[in-house]
Order: C-alpha cells, then sequence, then structure tokens
C-alpha cells in the first residue's frame, strides 16, 4: 500500500515535471473544417471542446487561445492545465441549418473523439497516443452554447429514460461547461428585414435606422420565435439541472462589460462571473498576453 | 510569436484553396481567372505580411509557398496586366517572386523604433486576416460578381436580387445569395474598421500602425473596391436595391422606414472604412 502510494506520488511530481517542459500541442485537421491541438503529452488528462457562434469560425472566434495554451510566459498552473489537455475546434455553417441539426453534428464529432481518443485522429506513425481522457470540459460562444446546452439536454434526456436501453455515450454529462457571452436563443431570421436586423444591428451607422423596425411584426416575430426557442431550453435545463447531479447541466458563465448583442442572463443554477470591464460580445472569449482570464475561465470556471 | 497553428489554418482553408482556384480557372473565363488572379494574390500577401510582421513563422511560411511560385508568378502577371491591384502590389511581387530572398525583411528590421513600440502588430495582424478570410468564405460570391461580371451578367444578377426571395436555410454552396452577401459586405468593413483600432493601436506611435493598414488595403482592398468607377456604380445600385426591399418588408408590416436613411448610414460606414484601410489620406484620418 505504501509502495502504491509512493508510486502514485511520484507518478504525480513526473507529470507536473513533464507540463513545465511539454512541447507545444500539435495541430491537426480535422473534418469539415473542424481541427485539433494535440498536446505534447502522451496521455493528456482532458478534452476540451470550443463552438463559436453565429457567423463564427473555429479559428476567428477562439483567436488566440490557439497560440496562448502554449504560452510561456503564462502562469505554471495555467499553463500545466492547457498542456495536459487535447482541444478541439467544432466547425458548422450556423447559417445553413437549424440548432437542432447543428447539435446532432456537435454530438457526432463529440462521440467520435471523447471519450476515447481514436488513433486516426492523430497521425497513423503514433498509435501509442490513443487513450481514454480522465476529464471534458466544453466551451461555447453566443450561438455555440446554445448549441452545447441542447446537446448536452439531448444526452440528459436520453440518460433520464431509464426504461430505455441507452445507445449513445453520455460520459459529456460528467463534463464542465464555460459559456462566454451565451445568447441563449436561436438565430432564425424573418425575411430579408429580420436578416438585416440580425447582422447589421452592432453597426453604429445603421443601427438607428434599423431600431425604427423593431415595430414591425417581422422583427417581433422573429424575436418571439427565439424566445419560444430560449424558453424551452431553459424550462427543460433548470428542471434536470435541479433533479439530477450531471455537472454539465450547469455553467459558468462570462459576459463582457460591453455586451451589445444578447442580454446578461443566466440559467438558475448557473454560476455567472462578474462582466469583464471593456469587453464586447466578440471580444470576451478572445485571450491575448495581457487578457489571460478567457483561459483561467475555462480552467476553473467562475472565480477564476 | 509567431503563430504556426494560424498559418496553417490560413494555408488550408484559403491559401491552397486559391492556388487550386487559380489553376482550374486556367480552362474557365477571363473574368474567372482575373478573380482567381485576385484572391491567390491576395492569400500571398496575407502571407509575406504575416512574416514581415512576424505573425507567421518564416520557415512554415516558405515550405508552405514554395510549392507554388509559379502558380502565384503567373496570377501575378496577370494581376498586373490587369490593373487588378492598386499602388504598385504586384510590381513589388514581380521584384520578390525574381529575388533569391523568399520574403522582404521585416517590418522591425526595415523601421525598428516604430514597431518596438508597437508590440501588438503580430496580433493585430491576425485578427484582421481571420476577419477577411471569414468574410471572403462568406460574400456569397459578392466580391467576384461587382468586380468581374460582365454588364449583361450584371445586369441579370441585380433583377435577380429585386426579386430574391429570402430563403431561411441555403440549400446548397452553389446557391449563392448575393443580397445575404453584401450584408456580410457591410458586417466586414465595420469589423475590419473597428479592429484598426482596437488592443492599444490607438496608441502606438502611427507609422508603425499606418504601415500595416495600409499593407493590408493593398491586398485585401481589391474585394470592397471603393475606389474603382465600376464596383462603386455597381455598390451603390445594390445598397438602393436592398433599402428598397428592406423597406417594402417592414410597410407590409405597417412601419415606415425613413427614405435614404440606410443609405445614408451606408455611406458613412464606407467612409470609415475607407479611412481604416488607408484609401484616404494618413494624416486626415489620424
Amino acid at each position: 500500500m505504501a509502495l502504491a502510494r509512493s508510486a502514485r506520488i511520484g507518478t504525480i511530481r513526473v507529470r507536473a515535471n513533464v507540463c513545465l517542459m511539454a512541447p507545444p500541442h500539435e495541430h491537426i485537421s480535422l473534418e469539415g473544417g473542424c481541427f485539433a491541438l494535440i498536446s505534447g503529452l502522451p496521455s493528456p488528462r482532458r478534452a476540451v471542446f470550443f463552438v463559436h457562434g453565429w457567423g463564427g469560425s473555429p479559428s476567428a472566434t477562439w483567436h488566440r487561445f490557439q497560440e496562448l495554451v502554449d504560452d510561456e510566459e503564462g502562469r505554471d498552473d495555467v499553463r500545466g492545465w492547457w498542456q495536459d489537455a487535447d482541444l478541439y475546434f467544432f466547425s458548422y455553417e450556423s447559417r445553413r441549418f437549424s440548432i437542432s441539426e447543428h447539435t446532432e453534428r456537435f454530438l457526432r464529432f463529440l462521440d467520435h473523439v471523447f471519450p476515447i481518443r481514436p488513433i486516426s485522429v492523430l497521425r497513423a506513425s503514433d498509435p501509442t497516443r490513443s487513450h481514454r481522457y480522465g476529464e471534458l470540459c466544453l466551451v461555447g460562444h453566443s450561438l455555440g452554447a446554445v448549441v452545447l446546452r441542447e446537446g448536452i439536454l439531448d444526452r440528459a434526456a436520453l440518460a433520464a429514460a431509464t426504461a430505455r436501453p441507452i445507445t449513445k455515450s453520455t460520459d459529456l454529462l460528467n463534463g464542465q461547461l464555460r459559456l462566454f457571452a451565451p445568447a441563449m436563443h436561436g438565430a432564425k431570421p424573418s425575411g430579408w428585414l429580420g436578416l438585416a436586423y440580425h447582422l447589421l444591428r452592432e453597426i453604429r451607422e445603421i443601427k438607428p435606422w434599423l431600431e425604427a423596425a423593431r415595430e414591425s411584426q417581422t422583427i417581433i416575430r422573429q424575436l418571439h420565435s427565439e424566445s419560444d426557442k430560449l424558453k424551452r431550453l431553459r424550462d427543460d435545463t433548470e428542471k434536470l439541472a435541479a433533479t439530477t447531479s450531471h455537472s454539465a447541466l450547469v455553467a459558468d458563465v462570462l459576459y463582457g462589460e460591453e455586451e451589445h448583442i444578447g442580454e446578461r442572463d443566466k440559467f438558475r443554477l448557473d454560476r455567472i462571473e462578474l462582466p469583464m470591464p471593456g469587453r464586447d460580445h466578440a471580444s470576451v472569449c478572445k485571450p491575448d498576453k495581457g487578457y489571460r482570464e478567457p483561459l483561467q475561465f475555462v480552467m476553473r470556471g467562475k472565480h477564476a | 510569436m509567431p503563430n504556426a497553428s494560424l498559418l496553417i489554418e490560413y494555408s488550408r482553408v484559403a491559401f491552397r484553396p486559391a492556388v487550386a482556384g487559380w489553376e482550374k480557372a486556367q480552362s474557365s473565363s477571363e473574368a474567372k481567372q482575373r478573380f482567381a488572379a485576385a484572391s491567390l494574390i491576395e492569400s500571398y500577401g496575407w502571407i509575406i505580411v504575416g512574416v514581415q510582421v512576424t505573425a507567421f513563422p518564416a520557415d512554415l511560411a516558405r515550405q508552405v509557398m514554395i510549392p507554388h511560385v509559379q502558380s502565384i508568378a503567373a496570377a501575378n502577371v496577370l494581376a498586373e496586366r490587369e490593373s487588378l491591384f492598386q499602388s504598385g502590389l504586384t510590381a513589388q511581387n514581380r521584384v520578390q517572386l525574381r529575388s533569391e530572398e523568399t520574403f522582404p525583411p521585416s517590418f522591425a528590421a526595415i523601421y525598428p523604433s516604430e514597431f518596438a513600440e508597437f508590440p501588438e502588430a503580430p496580433s493585430l495582424f491576425s485578427q484582421w486576416c481571420l476577419e477577411s478570410l471569414a468574410f471572403a468564405q462568406s460574400d456569397g460570391g459578392f466580391a467576384e460578381t461587382l468586380n468581374f461580371a460582365l454588364d449583361q451578367e450584371w445586369e441579370v444578377v441585380l433583377g435577380r436580387l429585386r426579386d430574391e426571395p429570402f430563403l431561411l436555410e441555403v440549400a446548397t454552396d452553389s446557391e449563392r445569395s448575393l443580397f445575404e452577401g453584401y450584408l456580410r459586405a457591410l458586417l466586414h468593413m465595420n469589423r475590419m474598421a473597428d479592429l484598426m483600432g482596437v488592443d492599444g493601436a490607438r496608441t502606438a506611435s502611427w507609422p508603425a500602425r499606418a504601415l500595416m493598414r495600409v499593407s493590408v488595403g493593398d491586398i485585401h482592398g481589391w474585394r470592397l473596391n471603393l475606389t474603382s468607377g465600376l464596383f462603386e456604380t455597381r455598390f451603390d445600385s445594390v445598397t438602393e436595391a436592398v433599402e428598397a426591399r428592406l423597406r417594402a418588408e417592414a410597410t407590409a408590416d405597417a412601419v415606415e422606414l425613413e427614405k435614404n436613411g440606410f443609405i445614408r448610414g451606408v455611406r458613412e460606414l464606407r467612409l470609415r472604412y475607407a479611412e481604416a484601410l488607408g484609401y484616404l489620406s494618413i494624416e486626415a484620418s489620424d
């Protein structure tokens, strides 16, 4: 027993030392515009999935995450956490399909690489790096938050339907959910006016003209449609979060102080962080050398 | 620290498709060839500037480009002959492509004191690069059509735009929407103009910032070429058609939107975008 404990402590020490010296992540292109940054460690502890929002992209939305996870100037504990992680950047065409379809696509993507990372994701010459992850972190921005919550709800409903055989993995229910500027509504424009309203209302030269269109039934229908979607998602998630212990049903939420797209809100049991000064809807999830909070928020959630 | 991951993504999503597009266009119309040449020269330009600001690692950039130098040179010949770019970009490319050095000296080597005070240059460049990429992928053929469509084709396209039905879900890639492409062009202009002034750029010494944004304007400005008479005329026509459609939809809902209000807003946005990319005099914009 004593020997086992000693060996275990030794392993932990070795892992910590390796983290400080680990080679940087390796970029791997995956199907459908998705890509992964595979840890330089042979058996990374965790997988982190990033889901962008409406009109976003896996590169642009998470700009500099890819670089700063290996930044030697960062704090040791933060760098160690990220070096012990494989990062998966999910890509989807937010304009072309419904949220349910985005969710289905995401779940298939996730099931392909989590909880067991298949050899096929990696270079064929390096089969030793296939292994089972111990932790999962799901990170969403804006509409990506809705996609994630729908996916979690989908699998939570499966897990709750005890009379039915479970044919899909429910491992994601034990993951941690981190949401940047979640736009808890679908994007379902009604007509050209609705699309213009959705896309252009952040442009200061055009915003005043478009604001007058808020009175139109087209826009009102659109907002109602979004609200209905939000309400269902919220009710079902809150109900399951209150009656089960699945960690993924409760999110840590972070907005920028200058959020201008969505309403700053959370589901009942979510943990909301104080808004980030000087950050808006797009910039809240983009770390840089002077703004490392996103890296720490993903790592620890609220109180990062 | 140069960002290898971004360069790999840029190569995969933009540069290599641009090379393939150029090669494919050799058997297509002159308009297609011009668009393919402009796209490839822009991609080449982003890599060059990326290395110059140390946003991209030079060794990896060399590996990405070397196999395609002949295609780049051929595209550059066409771009130069057709004057697809302004400010002597293609002439500089010609000299560079004949040089033994793959890349020009870094900006920091040419302007050491200015760029020493501008450490965020690589980060800013990366954001501009990603935004330009996002627009190129989502414009629905807007840049290609407004810059290169023949007059006869243009009349058809403009007529279609006036009646284009709104489809919530676009079924295939071939079903391009000029209407949506136009809205995304406005969004892109707004984002580019905003990005030119974030992350400390306003407090940096202006020669470094001006140099970078004019470099970006040189390689990217052709897509929304507001200094070209043809593009500008067509852009104005689209703006009028779009305002008419939006006002008509609002009127059907018993809401009256101010006539020419949208056109006026777009005109102001254009001005801000043009200033940001250095189309106007640098002194005037700073």
